[in-house]
């Protein structure tokens, strides 16, 4: 008992956090799940073009057309996942990141080059999600033109309600 | 200073000296002249009386006069700093220079406490906070139950009402808004730094010397 390799042995089970470091890896992805940011009530609440002053500084309507944004009760990895189907069904190449962000961009060469989108998935509850997407590069109309007739219809099955916010028709 | 007087008598009601509003302000003196550009357009928009009214505050916002905003209300309060219904010249550019990038953090996080204090206590409710999500809800035509609105409540006073005593104060707000500082960024307006490029048509009409800038 007094040989020092009968003490290894007991000291194993320390010696592994050391030795499968490789393991505790897996173990840290598996405890520290990565999660959407967390939107809280007043994070929504400031949501409001009530609160957008910049109508103040613009002559015509305010254009809310690149920003939109959908609630849905899917947890958020499957939210990933039907965003990453839709780039693939319209060729669109996905780029995510861990914090629940990701890049869209169209292969084809638009009035503007190629439509770039960003989408950011928000948890509100554990059951509730919003997503936001907003047009980062090329041409409005054609932004437009793939979230009505593309993008919405093909996120149907995950969509709880889309933002109602649209520029006021008078 | 008392010889520019006179050039200012043909203003409108509610005027102020852009100079003196520069130095209280965080805009220069050229930019408050292009305010004033605007505040110009905005108060005549209705009733051409040098004063900007609820219906003009919200054409402007919204162009739609009639179009009724929980929010845009709160903000129009704000503005209306005298409590008199009508946001003058004066009112207009201190309470902007709320929204400038270079504002301090401390006004932007004392305007939003009050944006948000509906009753005016000095408290934001819990009561407030659910009547806000709900008009926000409304306005975004997004349904939620009700045990997802109280979800809602309960993990944002869990973080915010330190105390739990049902309600955030002036303190409690601080800290809640240092946690989360995408709090503030509707207290910011970017394109205010650049104002006297939004509006070219000051250069013409501007009173103020160069040099006093």
């Amino acid at each position: 008992m007094e040989v020092p390799w009968f003490r290894l042995g007991f000291k194993r089970p320390q010696a592994d956090t050391d030795v499968n470091v490789g393991l505790l890896d897996d173990v840290d992805s598996a405890f520290c799940v990565p999660k959407p940011a967390c939107l809280n009530a007043f994070d929504i609440i400031s949501l409001s073009p009530g609160f957008n002053l910049s109508g103040l500084f613009k002559n015509d309507v305010l254009k809310q057309e690149d920003e939109s944004r959908f609630t849905s009760t899917q947890p958020a990895s499957s939210i990933m996942s039907k965003l990453e189907e839709i780039a693939s069904l319209f060729r669109f190449s996905f780029k995510k990141s861990k914090d629940f962000k990701v890049k869209l961009q169209g292969s084809e060469q638009g009035r503007k080059g190629h439509l770039s989108i960003d989408a950011e998935i928000f948890e509100v509850t554990p059951s509730l999600f919003v997503v936001e997407l907003r047009k980062t590069g090329g041409d409005t109309l054609e932004y437009s033109k793939f979230c009505s007739q593309d993008l919405r219809p093909g996120l149907k099955d995950i969509v709880l309600t889309w933002d109602g916010n649209r520029p006021e028709k008078e | 200073m008392g010889c520019f007087n006179s050039k200012f008598t043909k203003h409108s009601p509610g005027y102020e000296d852009p100079v003196k509003l520069a130095a209280e302000t965080a805009f220069s003196v050229s930019e408050v002249e292009a305010l004033y550009e605007l505040f110009k357009k905005i108060s005549s928009s209705v009733i051409d009386d040098g004063l900007i009214n609820k219906e003009e505050f919200q054409l402007a916002l919204f162009k739609n006069s009639k179009k009724e905003n929980l929010f845009a209300d709160r903000v129009f309060d704000l503005f209306d700093v005298k409590r008199k219904g009508v946001i003058d010249f004066g009112d207009f550019v201190r309470s902007l220079s709320v929204f400038h990038p270079n504002a301090p953090q401390e006004d932007k996080i004392d305007f939003a406490f009050k944006l948000y204090d509906l009753q005016c206590t000095g408290y934001i409710e819990r009561e407030e906070v659910k009547q806000m999500l709900i008009a926000l809800l409304c306005e975004s035509e997004m349904k939620l139950a009700d045990e997802v609105i109280e979800t809602i409540l309960d993990k944002t006073f869990q973080e915010a009402d330190v105390d739990q005593d049902g309600r955030i104060d002036r303190d409690e707000w601080q800290k809640f808004v240092s946690h989360n500082p995408s709090l503030m960024k509707i207290m910011t307006l970017p394109y205010l730094k650049d104002i006297t490029t939004t509006f070219p048509s000051f250069v013409f009409n501007s009173e103020v010397d160069d040099i006093a800038t």
